[in-house]
């Protein structure tokens, strides 16, 4: 076996870092993995899901905005190497979205953590979808995470209790219930 | 609400961290928890485990061995540091020996543990099953 060596980034250098490109890239155990390009389905759902929290947030008349695929959230895995992860969909207080202004959009250890992130599953993020960062976003204390899986047609609504995230899973079209959100509905029509 | 400030410790104070009696402390986002005395039952359980675990690598030849009082550095929260300290756990021969004359936590420059084993105590339940 040919073990390629790769360059590991720390978090100061992945802040930095850019490749010439308009490529987005996660950062795993100091890894850069570039973010594939999603699906029209897969953006139609991002969008949907961000009007839909929008609208929520505005109702509820909370100091919370709601950001889509921009915001980098630092979470803790493996051997403590640093590790970035980019939501597709992310409600932070207004505040830290305030503070990020002028800064690099990523959500470090010292801000507190997203009230939720929203992950939209495509067949090659499946595993990392429903199991790493399961773990991941569970261990930086984010107290709610939802996947929205177009394959499955379902959404999984994952609700932080000591540090374990409990399922509920509804049907696409089924209102969804949030601790945070109450009741709501990510449709596409 | 009453905000009590608690001292966090790094990891290298952890490791050098004493005070004075036999109490065994996790670290937790930096703060220092103590653990609880077991009952004889949940010791008897763990020593058990650890013998068969034990005599099992030896049967398979495989070159591990099991250990009790094992701190395990690990990542959760905001990058402060923890070690657990599970019931039982499996490592490498080497890992073990690299140990020796050293404070016996895995730290990130050694592999993870092979095996952790936790042995439930009603105190310990939700942190067992969930953290």
């Amino acid at each position: 076996m040919t073990v390629a060596q790769t360059k590991r980034f720390s978090f100061a250098e992945y802040l930095t870092y850019s490749d010439g490109t308009d490529t987005r890239y996660e950062l795993v155990d100091g890894e850069l993995v570039p973010m594939a390009l999603g699906t029209g389905r897969h953006g139609q759902i991002i969008d949907c899901t961000y009007r839909v929290l929008s609208q929520k947030i505005t109702d509820m008349a909370k100091p919370w905005v709601v950001v889509q695929g921009q915001v980098g959230v630092r979470v803790p895995r493996g051997a403590g190497l640093a590790t970035v992860r980019i939501p597709d969909v992310v409600v932070i207080k207004l505040q830290d979205w305030e503070f990020l202004q002028d800064k690099p959009a990523v959500i470090d250890f010292d801000l507190e953590p997203p009230l939720l992130v929203v992950e939209v599953v495509s067949p090659s993020t499946k595993n990392i979808d429903y199991r790493t960062k399961r773990t991941e976003y569970a261990g930086r204390d984010i107290p709610e995470y939802w996947i929205v899986d177009p394959v499955e047609h379902k959404i999984s609504v994952l609700v932080n209790s000591d540090g374990w995230y409990d399922l509920q899973e509804f049907a696409m079209e089924q209102m969804i219930i949030s601790p945070t959100f109450g009741e709501l509905q990510i449709s596409l029509s | 609400m009453t905000i009590t400030k608690t001292k966090r410790l790094s990891f290298a104070e952890y490791l050098t961290y004493s005070d004075g009696t036999d109490t065994r402390y996790e670290l937790v986002d930096g703060e220092l928890v103590p653990m609880a005395l077991p009952t004889a039952n949940h010791g008897r359980i763990v020593k058990f485990l650890e013998r068969l675990l034990d005599s099992e690598i030896e049967k398979r030849k495989l070159p591990y061995i099991a250990v009790r009082d094992m701190g395990v550095r690990c990542p959760r929260g905001a990058g402060l540091a923890t070690v657990r300290i599970p019931d039982v756990v499996v490592i490498k021969l080497q890992d073990w020996e690299f140990l020796q004359d050293k404070p016996a936590v895995i730290d990130f420059d050694l592999e993870p543990p092979v095996l952790v084993v936790e042995v439930v105590s009603p105190a310990t339940k939700n942190v067992d099953y969930r953290r």
